[in-house]
């Protein structure tokens, strides 16, 4: 009766061990270059974050240049071994390029896996070094942006919209002519109309700091995008959403969100101009403008674009953006882009460096159409169209002054130099001759002086202190008390005398002009008086 | 005690200890079970007492050092057996508060106190009853074993908590120290012969009453 | 006196009646059988001399047969997972001990596999050495040495203690962790039960009784 119990046992454990091994799967071999991160029998193989298996060993490869794990996997999990099944390692990685799997710093790193889509089968596989990215059959759009400098966006670094994580970048590389760094974005299905053929993409990792006249202001992205770098786009202010845009389209990648912002162009034409003048104060990044509008930047400045030897004049590589510059000929649109730049230099579009501060000595480029410009046409220098150029800014002044100095070369400056030399020989006589007035003035002075001295000449001073008083005497006399004055009343008041009865004659002729002939009232008719105011 | 009974010691045979068979002592050997035959434990009181000294001698260490340190992200905190016991307390879990207290505090020095009780009893310094003592040392052997559970709660935690850095467990000294006053304690216990006590009784009964012939029947 | 039939008693080598000494107060008896399920006390300090376990021998071989299998049971399946923040760890007896001698207390992890690993297991595999061939009245070459062994190795098994040290770190752990049990557990609890029928199981006197009549 009590055998039951070990018969029991017998059978539980017998259960449980087939179990066990029912539930195993087929075992896989990955090859891996480095264990780093797995350990055998703790180390779990996830597929979409669902445990499909477990690393049973690790060992040496025989030639000791990689690690072969062996991976016992579940029973449900055996359809996911195919031929192009992929398998890495879900560690942290905190390189240059990535920055991802940072949980499992706390959960422990683990093997995902990604199933293939080929016929079932393998049990040996090589293992990716590192995440590979989203599978082309996912749903979405990839798009290439383009920036000057790696920065911190690295593989895995998250895409944003308004905020909103919308896809990742995939890949990191260098250009092929490797003076840009190109990076292949994914944005997913779903968020893929969002993004237009006038999208700007900028850089949101980092934290931005700027300082203005209103204060410090911080802005800081998420954490995640802070940590490994993020990405955002949007349609910058003002421009209205454009056509979807295409898979593959390139964008170019600016540097912060004002940069986006403000450049309302998307330089997509590069055009190489030769300054033949010294560049110095012209930096990479400077504005090019037309009438005052940014319209491209300058790329690169290199003697590289020059076929050797051939110039010495300095070549800029500006990128433009054609469509700003063709809102100054309208009707031209459909044009293609090098045919317009072809008419618009033939109409006197040329480059010329200006100055943008003083202070500084910076110089911007400056497209403008010149109507008195010898001709010229677009010239081709290697792979890109020349615009022809102009000097300008500080160069124009310095060609002024050298106009002016000309000018004043060529004044006949000998004549002029003979004339002042007569004017001054001429004041050097008069200059002679004031002297000597000078000295007979002195030489009068002096006898002056010698008169004044003279006992003779104080009696002066008496003779005319009468002088002086009958002077006075004349001037009272002369004066409102005077008896002159007196006289002068008198006089004018006989003449004032005279006047009036001049005037009542003439009147009198006014009214009567027969009156001079015969006098007054001969005519016997009363006259009208004037009645008397009585009193 | 009225009919005397009759005591192996007297008749010269000695009982085995691993198979209880009773042979004359002379034999040395156990016919059955091949084991060393003795009258009595060999000095069994020097021994007890010795083993129990030790036993003593690290009990203050046992309590004093920690049994085990706990990093939590950089911070260390080692604590003793009594440490855990009062964090027990605090966190309002009584019952595991009052059986690590019992199991690894109260125990070990019951055991210690009890056997050197009945050392006491057995070289007559003591008189009380036999059959109480032998129910003291009955308990005593019983419960010697649970003072292991600290140890084994000890390796329990150290072999759970390996999270790295976050938080992580080692065993420390008192651990072992603790370990040892249990090892010891059993080890005295099984050294002590229970049947010095009735030795002892013997002999004070023969002090108290007349001798009477000795019957051997 | 009580009928013959219900006395069902082990075979006793010749010579019967044999003395029995009590352990505890050395008193002298004459060993004489008692009924099935009933011990024999000592006259003076009434502690048990002997018990007549109803068939004990079958008990004792198939409890520590139970006992063996389980064992294997407890050491391949996880015995208790830990998780927190989603790390898992995994609690295996070997593990318990193992770690204490990874961290640098070799002695302390090696007492701890004694008391847990390898006392049981000689318990176990030696009564069922022992037992097993007994039951057909055969002693296994060594018998008496295992079972001299077996003696010894008793008071050092301490599964049981284990056990409560589990329950104990659960109560510590708990709060902060997700803690499951795996089947090793449970094969645990039930080898525990199993190891004490086992060595409850048979009486000393009467092991070793059979013992020297088997040889004979």
């Amino acid at each position: 009766m009590v055998w039951v119990v070990p018969i029991l046992a017998v059978l539980i454990g017998g259960w449980l061990i087939y179990q066990n091994l029912a539930s195993r799967g087929p075992v896989a071999q990955v090859t891996f270059e480095t264990a780093d991160g797995i350990a055998a029998g703790k180390t779990e193989v996830r597929c979409r974050s669902v445990r499909v298996g477990m690393v049973k060993d690790l060992e040496l490869s025989g030639d000791l240049k990689s690690v072969l794990v062996t991976i016992q996997m579940d029973r449900h999990a055996a359809a996911l071994l195919c031929e192009d099944t992929r398998f890495w390692v879900v560690k942290p990685r905190v390189s240059a390029t990535d920055i991802s799997g940072l949980g499992t710093l706390l959960t422990g790193a683990y093997i995902e896996v990604e199933p293939g889509r080929g016929p079932q089968g393998p049990t040996s596989f090589h293992g990716l070094e590192e995440p590979p990215p989203t599978n082309r059959d996912v749903p979405g759009r990839r798009l290439v942006l383009t920036a000057d400098e790696a920065g911190s966006l690295a593989v895995g670094s998250p895409i944003f919209f308004l905020g909103v994580e919308v896809g990742r970048i995939e890949k990191r590389e260098l250009a092929a002519d490797g003076r840009q760094v190109l990076y292949h974005a994914f944005v997913r299905e779903e968020f893929s109309p969002l993004v237009r053929e006038n999208t700007r993409f900028w850089n949101t990792s980092g934290v931005d700091i700027s300082a203005s006249a209103t204060g410090i202001k911080v802005r800081t992205p998420s954490f995640q995008a802070m940590l490994a770098g993020g990405a955002s786009f949007g349609i910058p202010d003002g421009l209205e959403a454009g056509k979807q845009a295409p898979d593959d389209m390139i964008f170019k990648l600016y540097p912060d969100e004002d940069e986006a912002q403000s450049s309302l162009f998307n330089p997509t034409v590069k055009v190489l101009l030769l300054f033949d003048q010294s560049v110095r104060g012209l930096a990479k990044g400077a504005t090019v403008e037309f009438r005052g509008i940014p319209i491209g930047r300058v790329a690169n400045i290199s003697f590289g674009y020059l076929p050797f030897g051939k110039d010495s004049r300095v070549p800029v590589l500006v990128e433009i953006d054609p469509a700003l510059l063709r809102r100054s000929m309208p009707g031209q649109v459909a044009e293609p882009d090098d045919e317009f730049l072809k008419q618009a230099v033939a109409q006197g579009l040329r480059a010329a460096l200006k100055t943008e501060s003083f202070i500084t000595g910076t110089l911007y480029v400056d497209f403008a159409y010149y109507l008195d410009t010898p001709p010229a046409a677009l010239a081709q220098i290697g792979e890109y169209a020349a615009v022809p150029t102009l000097s300008g800014g500080l160069e124009q002044l310095e060609m002024k002054f050298t106009a002016i100095l000309n000018k004043i070369q060529a004044l006949p400056l000998d004549e002029m130099m003979g004339n002042i030399a007569k004017a001054a020989a001429e004041s050097t006589t008069t200059v002679a001759a004031a002297r000597t007035t000078l000295e007979e003035i002195n030489t009068t002075a002096a006898a002056a002086r010698k008169m004044l001295d003279d006992p003779q000449f104080r009696g002066l001073p008496a003779d005319l202190r009468t002088t002086l008083a009958n002077l006075q005497k004349t001037l009272a006399s002369v004066g409102p008390n005077g008896s002159m004055q007196g006289d002068l009343l008198r006089t004018l008041d006989e003449l004032r005398a005279s006047l009036r009865s001049i005037k009542a004659l003439s009147t009198t002729i006014d009214d009567k002009p027969n009156s001079l002939l015969f006098g007054r009232d001969s005519s016997g008719n009363p006259l009208p008086r004037a009645p008397r105011a009585k009193p | 005690m009225n009919p005397r009974l009759p005591r192996a010691i007297d008749q010269g045979l000695a009982s085995c200890h691993v198979c209880g068979k009773v042979t004359p002592v002379v034999a040395h050997r156990c016919p059955r079970c091949g084991s060393a035959l003795h009258l009595r434990k060999p000095a069994s009181l020097k021994r007890t007492v010795a083993l129990l000294l030790a036993a003593l001698a690290l009990y203050l260490p046992a309590n004093m050092l920690p049994v085990m340190t706990i990093s939590e992200v950089g911070n260390v905190m080692a604590s003793t057996i009594l440490q855990g016991m009062v964090e027990f307390w605090r966190r309002e879990a009584y019952p595991i508060a009052i059986v690590i207290f019992v199991a690894s505090i109260m125990i070990p020095i019951i055991k210690i106190v009890a056997l050197v009780w009945l050392c006491a009893a057995a070289s007559g310094k003591v008189h009380p009853s036999p059959r109480i003592l032998g129910r003291i040392y009955w308990f005593t052997e019983l419960l010697g074993r649970w003072s292991m559970v600290d140890i084994f709660v000890v390796s329990i935690l150290v072999a759970l908590v390996q999270f790295g850095a976050y938080m992580n467990v080692t065993p420390g000294p008192g651990a072992l120290a603790f370990a040892g006053v249990v090892v010891l304690t059993m080890f005295a216990a099984m050294s002590f012969d229970t049947r010095l006590l009735w030795d002892r009784l013997e002999i004070l009964n023969a002090a108290k009453t007349p001798q009477p012939p000795p019957d051997r029947e | 006196m009580k009928l013959a039939s219900s006395i069902a008693t082990w075979p006793k080598p010749a010579g019967a009646p044999h003395p029995v000494a009590c352990h505890f107060c050395d008193t002298l008896h004459d060993a004489a059988a008692v009924p099935e399920g009933t011990a024999a006390r000592c006259k003076r300090c009434g502690v048990v001399l002997y018990q007549n376990r109803p068939a004990s021998l079958v008990r004792v071989t198939a409890f520590s047969l139970t006992a063996l299998i389980l064992m294997g049971i407890v050491n391949l399946f996880p015995f208790l997972t830990m998780e927190a923040n989603g790390i898992k760890t995994e609690l295996s007896l070997f593990r318990a001990s193992r770690e204490l001698i990874r961290e640098g207390s070799s002695t302390i992890g090696w007492c701890v596999a004694m008391f847990t690993i390898v006392a049981p297991l000689v318990m176990a595999g030696g009564m069922l050495y022992v037992c097993g061939p007994l039951l057909r009245g055969r002693a296994a070459p060594g018998a008496r040495h295992v079972a001299r062994w077996l003696g010894h190795t008793e008071p050092w098994n301490m599964i049981e203690v284990f056990l409560l040290g589990v329950l104990v770190s659960l109560m510590k752990l708990g709060k902060m962790a997700d803690l499951y049990f795996g089947v090793g557990f449970w094969a645990f609890a039930a080898l525990m039960v199993c190891m004490a029928a086992a060595v409850a199981g048979i009486d000393r006197n009467e092991l070793w009784d059979r013992l020297e009549v088997a040889e004979e």
